[in-house]
């Protein structure tokens, strides 16, 4: 395989597996979605300045960039990504969100922030992703079991988000967005700078960062208390290549502080049946920017070396990544006791630091055959403080993979097998005494895949597995879950859950019917370990709760995802998206817990090439129906929210001013200002979600292009 | 944090180790275990009668230790005093009573008898002239069992004349066995 110098791209071997899908025709089209023409188009052809001609992968990926990309951003990356079917959120409030694949999150979606497995406390519903999405030169997503390529926890999917390479020529170009939106009176500014001096051929430089500050968020005909936020992101990069070889330097930091919504945290139960009955929080209060108990206050830290090598043989990839998460939460109320009240302390603090290490060689095509093979091992150790929750331990994990491909002219082929291991060591103090307590568990994952084209049409069929040991709160949960009104309890004799996927994929792309993408898709877990209703309930000096165990069962998710968009006239074109997602856990028949309902957005654009200095100018509109959840979890307390319908519209232009193109575009979301709940976001017992918003973004690009 | 902190250099990562194998033992900072209540016959204060409920582990965990039965004379009236304890380490008992009288103005105890014949009056304020709870004179009717619950809530900016149970956020409820013989 040959791999040429412009792959000295800024991401790491992952980027460049994502990069890979920028040389195949259908996806010139898939830049277009939404996008007028024009913006697709000069999209493109800078898309394929760092894009390498290499063999296709049979894996079906889903990928979010250019403009489709940056007109989700200022948001949350959970929001970003809910622009490729298939991705739906798990929110709780309207500051915590986090993105569901095909009905899995938290621990079975593994999500790569430039090529670096994010490890903080993904296994918490309440937990957002530690990623600023302004780092996002594109954003991939791989839907189904991808254990090979990622190991353990890539049960239900990957999300890649990968920066854009760094500069590969002398000179300096840069980036300047910013947001402002009505929900919450506030938006998101953020810069980004290269430079590479023509001084010191080789050597590129990156700075970013970026602000968000937000306060209360509104429901349609009432504030919604405490739902502001807080963020500060920065990051910089250096890299040097000189031949063959090339090095980067990365280090991000992530810090956010975010409300959440004070009528979400409850007592007991009988609060709980309280707050259904109202309708409406009991508390609202005026529009703050202030950030008050119950509050999060979360801040991450990644810092990354890579290094690669190309050879005759093949191409030498060599990562080393640490991260460090430091998550504190705050309940409603502070201590009684003054003293205790003013050290104003976290009642929940977890720290959790990870070293990763990984290396991947690429064999270089011969007689359309090539390979990858790659070695993976992590450190971690997690400190909890105040009340415990998840215990303290130290994880330590393995894998080797072997991924063969073949490329003919209209088949392909590929197959990988993967060997991953992880020592988990738990320690606890009962009584004065630490206790150890190890856990070993062990996998092979796996993956067959295979693809024909023929013309502008694909076809591609994948079966893939991954595995997951149970994860510290699984094992260990023991106590009051604050907020879901329910006391979990883990258990110790758990054992690994197994996934296997199979998905069929169709893409076209034509003249008229510009694009068609559609996936067929089915996941089976064994042993899926989910939080199962027991009885007795528990008696506790706040009343009694509901038992939850988490306990092993088998579950199956399947569905379909499509996507089509059509040119009705040259200055018209008619989109369709849409996500169908069944889930069930096979011995009770109910649906998995969080499970997203069947949604469907139905859009229409009309754009224009140019007028007058103004160029690329568009105005959509779209309605997005979200279905009411069928087959709902198990006792659940309330019934799934009725389904809805939110309109949406946006328009748009570029303007070639002196110092670059600007782009400007206006939001508008929930325009009709529909009160609604959704069987996703956890709140939905306690308040409606935002009313309508109104957003204007602009994003200005300055500088020589790379 | 301050944009000082924000800008804490890389280098500063590496001392961030901390202590995985040592872990401390379970130590939220304030945790209610116990409610005592002490019912004392307003007639003949040798008559009396405390319940206890104890959970000293909090909620989960080990289940509670101590949920006594009230047992009551016909046609009694009681002076009660409600305690609240944090007994989690019991050589350093602490009684939360007196913080929740000082915020007496966020907070409200409830009592609720449902089958028992049992009537309540407040027989304390908080600083806003309102109800508390913490002190209530209670008079027992003909024979009957049922139960008592009682519940405090804290009620921060909610707390009104007409308050209810139902109002703001539930800190203590525990339902006591009550005869009245």
């Amino acid at each position: 395989m040959q791999v040429t110098p412009s792959f000295r791209s800024f991401g790491s071997f992952r980027a460049a597996c994502a990069a890979l899908l920028l040389s195949l025709p259908t996806v010139a089209a898939r830049a277009q979605e939404d996008a007028p023409p024009d913006t697709a188009v000069l999209e493109l052809r800078e898309s394929t300045v760092h894009a390498s001609p290499r063999p296709m992968e049979a894996r079906t990926e889903s990928r979010l960039e250019g403009a489709r990309l940056e007109r989700r951003l200022g948001r949350s990356l959970g929001e970003a990504l809910t622009g490729l079917e298939g991705v739906a959120l798990l929110q709780s409030g309207p500051t915590i969100a986090k993105p569901e694949i095909h009905g899995l999150q938290g621990n079975r979606i593994q999500i790569l922030n430039n090529g670096v497995k994010l490890e903080g406390q993904q296994w918490g519903s309440e937990h957002a992703p530690e990623v600023d999405p302004f780092l996002a030169g594109s954003m991939t997503v791989v839907k189904g079991a991808a254990g090979v390529r990622y190991g353990p926890e890539a049960l239900g999917g990957v999300v890649l988000v990968t920066p854009r390479p760094l500069r590969a020529s002398p000179g300096s170009d840069g980036e300047w967005h910013a947001l402002a939106t009505t929900a919450g009176y506030g938006g998101a500014t953020s810069l980004r700078y290269d430079v590479a001096p023509a001084s010191a051929p080789g050597l590129a430089l990156r700075v970013q960062g970026t602000v968000r500050r937000l306060g209360d968020q509104a429901a349609p005909g009432h504030n919604l208390m405490n739902t502001g936020l807080a963020e500060q992101n920065g990051s910089a990069a250096a890299g040097y290549g000189r031949g063959d070889f090339h090095v980067e330097a990365f280090y991000s930091r992530f810090h956010t502080e975010l409300g959440i919504l004070r009528a979400a945290h409850i007592g007991n139960l009988a609060d709980l049946e309280a707050a259904l009955g109202r309708g409406e929080p009991e508390e609202t209060g005026p529009f703050r920017y202030a950030i008050d108990r119950p509050r999060q206050d979360v801040t991450h830290d990644l810092f990354k070396l890579h290094g690669g090598f190309d050879g005759g043989a093949g191409h030498v990839d060599v990562t080393y990544s640490f991260q460090n998460n430091d998550r504190a939460e705050y309940d409603k109320d502070g201590p009684l006791n003054d003293s205790l009240a003013a050290l104003n302390r976290p009642e929940l603090r977890f720290t959790i630091y990870t070293h990763q290490a990984a290396t991947v060689f690429e064999r270089a095509a011969r007689n359309g055959f090539s390979g990858q093979y790659g070695l993976a091992a992590t450190v971690q150790g997690n400190e909890s403080h105040g009340r415990t929750f998840v215990p303290n331990f130290m994880n330590f994990g393995g894998g080797a993979f072997a991924l063969e491909r073949w490329n003919g002219a209209r088949w392909g082929a590929e197959a990988g097998v993967r060997y991953d291991h992880r020592l988990l060591q738990v320690y606890r103090n009962r009584g004065g005494e630490v206790v150890r307590t190890d856990f070993r568990d062990g996998g092979p994952s796996g993956a067959l895949g295979g693809l024909y084209r023929v013309d502008s049409s694909e076809v591609r069929l994948n079966l893939t597995s991954a595995w997951r040991p149970p994860s510290a709160n699984e094992l260990y949960s023991n106590g009051l879950h604050h907020g879901a009104a329910a006391v979990e309890y883990g258990d110790t004799t758990l054992a690994p859950e197994d996934a296997y996927s199979a998905s069929l994929s169709y893409t076209r792309r034509g003249t008229r019917l510009r694009e068609v993408e559609t996936e067929a898709f089915a996941t089976y877990i064994r042993d899926y370990i989910g939080l199962i209703p027991d009885q007795p309930p528990t008696l506790t000096i706040r009343g009694a709760f509901p038992t939850f165990r988490y306990r092993e069962t088998d579950a199956l998710l399947y569905g379909l995802d499509l996507r089509a968009v059509w040119a009705a006239a040259a200055w018209l074109d008619a989109g369709t998206r849409g996500s169908l997602l069944w889930t069930s856990d096979r011995r009770s028949g109910a649906g998995l817990l969080f499970s997203p309902a069947h949604r469907w957005e139905n859009s229409l654009t009309a754009h224009a090439s140019a007028w007058r200095a103004l160029s690329a100018l568009f105005v959509t509109a779209r309605v997005q129906t979200v279905f009411q959840q069928g087959n709902p979890a198990a006792n659940d307390y309330a019934p799934p929210p009725p389904g809805y319908s939110l309109w949406a519209a946006e328009t748009g232009f570029t303007w070639r001013s002196p110092a670059g193109p600007l782009d400007v575009e206006l939001q508008g979301r929930n325009l009709f200002d529909q009160a609604y709940r959704d069987y996703t976001n956890r709140f939905r017992y306690y308040a409606d979600d935002p009313g309508r918003e109104i957003a204007v973004r602009v994003k200005l690009a300055f500088g020589a292009a790379n | 944090m301050s944009f000082k902190n924000f800008l804490l250099p890389v280098v500063a990562l590496g001392f961030f180790a901390c202590n995985v194998s040592d872990p401390h033992e379970h130590n939220e900072e304030e945790l209610i275990t116990t409610v005592r209540l002490v019912y004392t016959d307003t007639a003949n204060a040798s008559n009396a009668d405390t319940v206890v409920f104890r959970d000293a582990d909090g909620p989960g965990g080990a289940a509670p230790t101590a949920h006594d039965t009230l047992r009551l004379a016909a046609g009694k009236t009681y002076r009660v005093s409600l305690s609240l304890l944090n007994e989690s380490d019991p050589l350093d008992v602490e009684d939360i009573t007196t913080e929740v009288e000082e915020e007496g103005v966020d907070h409200q105890v409830f009592y609720a008898a449902s089958g028992v014949n049992l009537t309540m009056v407040y027989a304390d304020q908080d600083a806003n002239g309102l109800p508390l709870g913490l002190r209530t004179l209670q008079t027992a009717g003909a024979a009957s069992s049922g139960t008592l619950t009682v519940t405090l809530k804290h009620q921060p900016g909610l707390k009104t004349a007409g308050g209810t149970v139902s109002t703001g956020e539930t800190d203590v409820e525990i339902a006591f066995q009550a005869v009245i013989q």
